[in-house]
């Protein structure tokens, strides 16, 4: 009985040190999250415009920006981004991955070099491609040229090829989920691959069968990551399109963006703020039921 | 465990009476220094430190003036009248990022102290109160009313309570530039008539003499594009003319502008280079400064690039001409200037003084020697020696005289919705997905989307 109060006493103590240790992460998630997304949400139902008090409208900007065909381009873009960098992005980089990690003799050149788009910022991306596609000047149109191709499109400023050539810069480059997925990889205990080795499997065998399965948590994980970080992308598409041709690279932060600081209407970039949100929310609770993050193997 | 608690408590409140040593330190340091200086100042009024943000920095076109102005300014108001200001300069590295900064400020009423008006800003100021009347200093002065001139001041009064809330600092007046090397090559000469215009751009494409007749782009706000887009409507007889003089304009599709933007249409098709649609300004003059086309609108400001060394090849200067557009049509508007944020009335007599000196006479003579803005009346005369290192500027002011159509800019007639979303809407026009008719279109739900439309 005595033992018993004692061990009550142990963890009455080490709840009290959990709590204090998770005060300040709590306070400034509260204040720097909890609070904004209430106010968010809150000015999301008035009519608050740049300098006017806000009144509260329901769900009026709500039914506006459904009935706004740019918004449902803005989301159709940004469902279409969050789906390709959640399947063929993470799928480049865990093929990287799984090549690199046989560590041949280029491997760690090769993971530099990769690391390079990542490590420079997106606004210096965004330049390195309007000049890399400048249909005057550019080397894709130059080299296009030389090989026999004339009238190569302005990539950016075209309706048929705006997309891709915003997609094309941030797809490839997935050296983040690379570098994820190797450390990953290094947790695999060296006597499971040795076994099938033994028993005559193939490096592409042991990949499929064993290395890719082991690492389905931190695939999803980067999954996660690369779907809304499809809901930050803003400057490089500042940079490049502007969101145009018309609105073909139209995405939800620029719209919401451009709501807020050029049509200056405050409350209906809240709604559109929240919309967003809720996106990210539902692509994070899908991915995770897709990949079951989290869950033990039977 | 008692023990640990206590020793950690102790630590803790030993790092936080730490924290309120130093700080109080600092605070006692600062008290300090402020009684120091103002022992030093004892015999002036308390010198007045004004918050200023410019964008005119670093290449933009005025920067050298900016800085000038704020050198001469510090100098002069260091301890002359027994007065000292300072300025407090804040960079910012755009004038698009200067103007959604000023836009959050106004309604929220944390301008600086002085600020420009452009975009929307000095609306919102006024209709918050938080802009200052300054009739009654200019009308203390009568020097300096005369150096601004009837219509500056009529036109920073045109509000409804007749307040004079926005000094202007120059006149904008703009035509284009060519290159008389191309057109000599290719038998032309300046267009009368925009019929003229077509055939001499042909002209020029058959010529050879340069990549592309005319030096177009699309990006950021069109500049050089909307300039020829304006020039086609304002001098489209009475009804095109009164469009591009009506501030903030109901509907874009009229006859008018939907033929205006047909004929811009063609011309980033078949007259521009390829990276036309989609570039930015600087692609643009580095086009015409690099020869490689024939045509650019602009004002007078750009003038010093054409003898720029690291821009322009020598003897560029002697090649450049300038004409008014067709039909002796010309962009000719006061810029929207400066205004005063309601402060302490210290603060807003400092304030005035800065605006002052920045456009009395000497100010809008830098204004004009520095950066190539045009002095706001004519009793600003031109040095023999200014018009003869700047003679483009000369002859476009000489030219001036001959104006018939006098017209605005898209930006100033346009919501800056409708202006954001044109830059979107060029490459779909020029690429064929859209027609000049539903660019128009389009334009009038993007200027229904701006907060102010119609409110006006």
């Amino acid at each position: 009985m005595h033992q018993r109060e004692g061990v009550t006493d142990w963890m009455n103590i080490k709840k009290r040190w959990l709590v204090l240790f998770l005060l300040p992460a709590t306070a400034v998630f509260i204040l720097v999250y909890a609070i904004p997304v209430s106010m968010l949400t809150a000015t999301s139902l008035t009519d608050w415009i740049v300098a006017s008090t806000p009144h509260f409208n329901g769900i009026d900007n709500y039914i506006r920006l459904f009935h706004d065909p740019q918004f449902i381009s803005a989301i159709k873009n940004t469902l279409l981004w969050m789906l390709l960098q959640s399947t063929l992005h993470i799928s480049i980089g865990v093929i990287a991955a799984l090549i690199l990690a046989r560590k041949k003799f280029y491997w760690k050149f090769v993971r530099t070099v990769y690391m390079f788009p990542n490590i420079i910022s997106s606004a210096a991306i965004g330049m390195l491609f309007v000049m890399l596609f400048n249909p005057s000047f550019g080397f894709v149109n130059q080299f296009l040229a030389a090989i026999g191709i004339e009238n190569a499109p302005n990539w950016f400023a075209n309706s048929k090829t705006a997309f891709g050539a915003v997609t094309i810069t941030w797809l490839p480059f997935a050296a983040t989920v690379t570098i994820l997925v190797m450390a990953e990889m290094t947790s695999i205990d060296g006597a499971i691959l040795e076994a099938a080795r033994v028993d005559g499997a193939t490096e592409f065998q042991m990949d499929v069968y064993i290395v890719l399965p082991m690492m389905k948590n931190i695939i999803g994980t980067t999954a996660i990551l690369g779907a809304t970080s499809m809901l930050q992308k803003l400057d490089i598409i500042l940079m490049t399109t502007n969101g145009g041709p018309g609105d073909l690279t139209l995405n939800m932060p620029l719209y919401v963006y451009k709501t807020a600081f050029t049509a200056k209407q405050f409350g209906l970039a809240n709604a559109s703020g929240v919309v967003m949100i809720l996106m990210g929310l539902v692509a994070v609770g899908l991915i995770n039921r897709i990949y079951g993050i989290g869950k033990k193997e039977c | 465990m008692k023990l640990k608690s206590i020793v950690a408590w102790s630590l803790a409140g030993v790092i936080c009476l730490n924290l309120i040593g130093c700080s109080d330190g600092k605070n006692k340091e600062t008290q300090s220094a402020v009684r120091e200086d103002q022992t030093a100042e004892n015999d002036f009024p308390a010198p007045v430190e004004l918050s200023i943000s410019t964008f005119r920095v670093g290449t933009h076109s005025a920067a050298v003036a900016e800085a000038r102005y704020f050198k001469e300014f510090q100098e002069y108001y260091n301890g002359v009248d027994r007065q000292k200001i300072t300025l407090k300069v804040e960079e910012m590295p755009s004038d698009e990022e200067y103007y959604n900064q000023m836009k959050i400020r106004a309604a929220s009423n944390t301008l600086p102290d002085v600020f420009e008006g452009k975009d929307g800003v000095l609306e919102l100021a006024v209709e918050n109160g938080i802009a200052v009347d300054m009739s009654k200093y200019v009308n203390a002065d009568e020097q300096y009313k005369k150096e601004l001139g009837e219509s500056t001041i009529a036109f920073g009064s045109d509000w409804e309570d007749g307040g004079l809330y926005n000094i202007s600092y120059g006149l904008q007046a703009i035509g284009y530039f060519y290159n008389k090397e191309m057109f000599d090559k290719a038998g032309i000469s300046p267009a009368k008539t925009w019929d003229e215009w077509t055939s001499n751009l042909e002209a020029l494409k058959a010529s050879d003499a340069c990549k592309a007749p005319l030096s177009m782009m699309t990006g950021e706000n069109g500049w050089t594009t909307n300039l020829i887009l304006a020039s086609i409507i304002g001098t489209s007889e009475e009804a095109g003319n009164r469009f591009m003089n009506t501030r903030y304009v109901d509907t874009y599709q009229t006859p008018e502008v939907m033929d205006a933007f047909s004929q811009i249409q063609e011309m980033l098709q078949e007259y521009s280079l390829p990276d036309a649609v989609g570039s930015d300004y600087a692609t643009a003059a580095n086009h015409f400064l690099n020869e490689d086309t024939a045509i650019i609108a602009n004002g007078p400001w750009m003038t010093p690039d054409f003898s720029d060394p690291d821009k322009a090849a020598e003897g560029f200067d002697q090649k450049v001409g300038v004409a008014l557009f067709p039909k002796n049509g010309a962009i000719y508007q006061l810029e929207r200037g400066y205004s005063i944020a309601k402060s302490t009335k210290e603060k807003e007599d400092a304030a005035f003084k800065f605006i002052q000196f920045k456009t009395n006479a000497y100010g809008q003579t830098i204004h004009l020697e520095e950066a190539g803005v045009l002095p706001l009346t004519s009793d600003i005369q031109m040095s023999e020696d200014y018009k003869q290192n700047n003679p483009h500027v000369a002859e476009l002011v000489e030219l001036l005289d001959t104006i018939e159509y006098k017209y605005q800019t898209i930006d100033t007639i346009s919501y800056p919705t409708a202006i954001s979303s044109l830059g979107t809407l060029y490459p779909q026009l020029v690429d064929g997905s859209l027609t000049a008719e539903e660019l128009v279109r389009l334009l009038d739900d993007a200027a229904a989307k701006d907060a102010s439309y119609k409110n006006e």
